[in-house]
């Protein structure tokens, strides 16, 4: 079995006053192995940020069934246990700070986990060094600019030894460069620290990095394979709305128009090696045009 | 083209006289023309935001002027709040800001604070809700029952809807979907071309002003570094990724392509412009047997 396996998964948002009960996902199989790297794809209202609350039981399913390490989500007397396995990371920094001291942030989840002081302290800093922040650690959280604060939600998150992190479009509200240090964090944790990451996004240049790539449509999962099998696929994602990256889509763009370009383009460097090779030479072709 | 809005040495410290002093802004030299949809771009703590703030009078420079057609809008005091109809802006995340009972009551509140009738502010709000694709039936909800795309929309329709002379606009698409930026970038061009008023558009995304913007202001460490047209800004990439901010990836490819040798422009900005420009340059692909 799966570290984490979703199976036949529907869920439906309570009724309101004035809308009937509203089922968001249909019916969703999806496993995860310890140590992957998922990204999970989709546009707005298509089910994702449902799916991220779904693993780590913050929702139960209304129909299927969610396991986390063969506990069941839905189950009251494992819950503790899925929590301490999954952690969240939510997209605004601002409304994940819990302290006004970066280290009492830190140390907020393990005190709620009833864990020695001595050994608080050492996961306090083992956290804040591996999101590289540990000079920041008696710094006022709210001086601190979006990548860090981000960085320093996913530190308490690390600090309860979770094994797998969810992550619902964490760099959303950063600018490219606390993008890139969040982006940095995540796959240093997977890579060092072995954490299964779940990376929900609307950046593509991100789901590029990931292990696997998980495209979800209304409620549903649509397709699912390695960044490179699921980006070749152009029309199928721009049918459903999606972005791809621009080095696929120059490459798919100048296919149909009869260039022999590779269709499995995923990056500029590979696109660029493509392009060479349909190209003439430089010193032959100056400005020739067929 | 005449100048609408200037800045004169321009300049604001937060905290002066204090320890904690920080110029955020520091003498910057800007004209805004009549009619034209200028793009700022900027990492985090550049100063963008507090230049725009100065820009409709709700921060009040520390030095130097704003001038609006000419006048110094700080030449009397007690007519700010004129300056702030004529200048209208749209901060980040305005769905914050929803506060009414309805969604047309929300749209509303700017004009009839401007001291139209009813009937005119009414006028106003449909026209608004018109450029954002608000649909009628939802015009009677509370805006609080609308998804978060269209809670945006209402919100930038509350601004539009006051009929502002130049539209300033904090990261609009912040947070939204693919679709959701591309419609939302789409409508905010066909508002401009209709309305013919100048536009100003901060944002993280080099795509997104690549797309819209006419000119690029770059503000780094609170001074202007950049002000062109925009494929001449986008030129300048490696000065611009030093800055922390990153060109389109198909932007970077085209000039590494120039760096090879081939004969292309190297600025191209989008993946249209990309393919347009390679099939002028080599048709079906260049070389024989490709």
């Amino acid at each position: 079995m799966s570290f984490i396996e979703a199976r036949g998964v529907r869920f439906a948002y309570d009724p309101t006053d004035d809308e009937p009960a509203r089922e968001v996902l249909h019916g969703v199989d999806l496993s995860i192995e310890k140590g992957e790297f998922v990204a999970l794809l989709g546009h707005n209202g298509c089910g994702k940020s449902t799916m991220a609350k779904l693993l780590n039981g913050m929702l139960h399913p209304t129909g299927g069934n969610i396991t986390v390490g063969g506990a069941d989500t839905a189950d009251e007397s494992h819950l503790y246990e899925v929590r301490c396995r999954v952690g969240l990371i939510q997209q605004n920094p601002d409304n994940q700070l819990v302290a006004s001291i970066v280290e009492e942030d830190v140390a907020f989840g393990p005190e709620n986990l009833g864990i020695e002081p001595k050994e608080i302290r050492r996961r306090v800093d083992d956290a804040l060094k591996s999101v590289d922040m540990y000079e920041y650690r008696e710094h006022a959280t709210y001086k601190l600019s979006g990548g860090q604060k981000q960085r320093i939600a996913i530190a308490g998150i690390i600090a309860m030894q979770p094994e797998c992190i969810v992550l619902d479009e964490p760099t959303a509200m950063l600018d490219p460069r606390g993008r890139k240090e969040v982006m940095d964090t995540i796959h240093t944790l997977n890579r060092e620290k072995g954490i299964t990451v779940v990376l929900i996004t609307h950046y593509m240049d991100e789901a590029v990095q990931a292990g696997r790539v998980v495209v979800m449509d209304s409620g549903t999962i649509l397709m699912q394979g390695t960044p490179r099998q699921v980006f070749s696929q152009v029309d199928v994602l721009k049918a459903h709305a999606l972005d791809v990256p621009q080095a696929s889509e120059l490459a798919y763009r100048l296919r149909a128009l009869g260039w022999q370009m590779p269709d499995d383009i995923l990056n500029e460097d590979e696109c660029i090696a493509a392009l060479q090779v349909c190209l003439p030479p430089v010193s032959a072709g100056k400005g020739e045009a067929t | 083209m005449n100048p609408i809005l200037e800045t004169k040495g321009l300049t604001f410290i937060y905290s002066p006289g204090t320890a904690y002093a920080k110029v955020a802004c520091d003498h910057v030299d800007v004209t805004l023309y009549e009619g034209e949809f200028l793009g700022v771009i900027g990492h985090t703590g550049s100063g963008k935001s507090t230049l725009i703030q100065q820009l409709n009078g709700l921060l009040r420079p520390t030095e130097g002027q704003v001038l609006l057609r000419g006048k110094d809008i700080w030449a009397e005091p007690k007519k700010i709040r004129a300056v702030r109809f004529q200048v209208g802006m749209v901060f980040q995340y305005p769905e914050y800001q929803l506060f009414e009972e309805t969604v047309m009551k929300d749209i509303c509140f700017g004009p009839k604070n401007q001291g139209l009738s009813e009937e005119e502010a009414l006028e106003r709000a449909r026209e608004a809700a018109y450029f954002v694709d608000l649909k009628e039936e939802l015009w009677e909800k509370s805006p609080f029952e609308l998804s978060g795309g269209e809670k945006r929309r209402a919100a930038i329709a509350g601004v539009l809807a006051m009929d502002p002379d130049v539209l300033i606009l904090d990261e609009p698409a912040a947070g939204l979907d693919p679709k959701g930026r591309d419609k939302l970038l789409s409508q905010i061009r066909r508002y401009h071309k209709a309305r013919g008023n100048t536009v100003l558009l901060v944002s993280h995304s080099m795509e997104d002003i690549a797309r819209v913007a006419d000119r690029v202001l770059v503000m780094n460490g609170g001074k202007m570094a950049m002000l062109d047209e925009t494929p001449k800004v986008f030129a300048r990439g490696e000065e611009l990724e030093k800055m922390g901010l990153m060109m389109p990836q198909v932007t970077r490819m085209m000039a590494r392509l120039k760096q090879l040798g081939y004969p292309v422009r190297g600025d191209e900005l989008t993946v249209e412009q990309a393919v347009e420009e390679l099939s002028a340059l080599y048709g079906k692909g260049g070389q024989a047997g490709c």
